[in-house]
């Protein structure tokens, strides 16, 4: 729109003016000329520039979306490789645990058992020894018990005595017999 | 109160091409030769788009920002939501450039034409008339070049249609196609020359009737609002229509 203040002044001046409708060649070729001038200058410097930049980042976007989407996946992926991982060792964990406390469990069964062998063993021992040995004591009782009756006999037999000195002598040779 | 003012004479004036330009306190500036006032504008235009993308756009942002996003977004939209569903994914590549510039050069002009001291020289129908034709052009010629003689024939007579009607049909779509493109020329002229007689009108009643008329300023305030929204539409429509238009030649199955 131009100035009112001019145009109040001389609304329909001197100056050559056409109707809304008249055609005029010259500004026809004109629009021509400048839309194709226009045209050829931004396909040349900015078109093609500016579509294969949008197309360029387009296709980078596209791909990094892609990148990000993949990525994600894989993660997912290691995310439920780790979980199932965690629990085989969880499981393994359990597993060796359960192994080991049997394991144990039998040894101690074992180490008792062979503790309880030993303990009979040695008590079987022990007693055949003391069998052995009250055998010997019986046996050097004997004997001394022999001896004992062959020096007695041998000291009544020298002794003219009594019935009841006899006894008497019994009685101590029996007292010396018996162990103190 | 201005008895002699005459409000036909004053819309007509400025809407209306001439060889002279009206500048506050220089008075009517004479333009010389072939130039007139709408050629002038037409230039400047031309010259504005080319500052547009040629220096204030930044090829080279990586992540783009401000006048080159918004700048961007439009020639995507022009791509992504006119050129390729119109005309196809090859074509509409191809044509994108194209539309794109007849986006900017029109939306141009209509702002332009906005601004004190400019004119709207899409308000002319020899401005707009060349526009269309060259979509005419594509239409017929690009079709008898991309499909043959046998593609404008389909393009315009349906196979199953029996051949008694094939005359009328002929000269049904001959015409058709040519109130297509002076639709298309008249629209965007009407929409624009409108606009600024609405403007002018409600402006040219505070000149006859002073205070009386103290609302018709923020009346012409809400039709000059109302302008920026029909400049931006009209563009669109423009080059909407021509890539329908163009589509429809080139892909007549659709």
């Amino acid at each position: 729109m131009s100035d009112t203040t001019a145009h109040t002044q001389a609304p329909s001046g001197g100056h050559q003016q056409t109707g809304i409708l008249t055609p005029d060649a010259t500004l026809l070729t004109l629009t021509w000329v400048t839309f194709f001038v226009l045209m050829f200058i931004l396909h040349k410097f900015a078109w093609k520039p500016i579509l294969a930049g949008l197309k360029k980042r387009e296709d980078y976007i596209r791909k990094s979306v892609e990148d990000a989407d993949k990525i994600t996946r894989q993660l997912a992926e290691i995310e439920q490789d780790k979980t199932k991982i965690l629990n085989e060792a969880k499981d393994k964990a359990n597993a060796i645990i359960e192994q080991s406390r049997k394991m144990s469990h039998e040894m101690a069964m074992h180490v008792e058992a062979g503790a309880k062998k030993n303990a009979e063993e040695i008590i079987n021992s022990a007693r055949q020894e003391l069998a052995g040995e009250r055998e010997r004591v019986l046996v050097a009782l004997k004997k001394e018990s022999v001896q004992a009756a062959v020096s007695l006999s041998e000291k009544i037999l020298k002794e003219n005595l009594d019935t009841e000195k006899n006894r008497k002598l019994i009685n101590d040779a029996i007292k010396d017999i018996e162990p103190s | 109160m201005f008895p002699t003012f005459n409000l036909s004479d004053y819309i007509m004036h400025h809407i209306v091409n001439s060889h002279e330009w009206h500048i506050p306190f220089f008075g009517a500036v004479g333009l010389g030769g072939f130039l007139t006032m709408h050629a002038l504008m037409m230039f400047i235009g031309t010259a504005l788009v080319l500052i547009l993308f040629l220096v204030l756009y930044r090829k080279d942002e990586r992540v783009p920002a401000g006048l080159t996003n918004c700048l961007e977004m439009f020639v995507v939209f022009i791509r992504d939501e006119v050129a390729i569903p119109s005309l196809g994914e090859k074509d509409g590549l191809l044509f994108t450039p194209m539309l794109c510039t007849l986006f900017f050069f029109i939306l141009v002009l209509n702002l332009l034409g906005l601004i004190p001291l400019f004119e709207p020289a899409t308000a002319n129908i020899n401005v707009t008339g060349p526009l269309a034709y060259l979509i005419l052009v594509l239409m017929v010629v690009g079709t008898l070049v991309r499909n043959g003689p046998k593609g404008i024939w389909h393009a315009m007579i349906p196979s199953t249609l029996p051949k008694l009607l094939i005359p009328f049909f002929l000269v049904t779509e001959v015409v058709s196609i040519l109130v297509r493109t002076v639709a298309l020329a008249i629209r965007l002229f009407a929409n624009m020359i409108a606009g600024h007689m609405v403007i002018l009108s409600f402006l040219g009643l505070v000149v006859l009737f002073g205070w009386w008329a103290m609302l018709a300023p923020v009346v012409a305030v809400f039709f000059y609002c109302l302008d920026i929204f029909v400049a931006f539409l009209q563009a669109y429509i423009f080059i909407l229509l021509s890539a329908v238009f163009i589509g429809q030649m080139y892909h007549p199955e659709h």
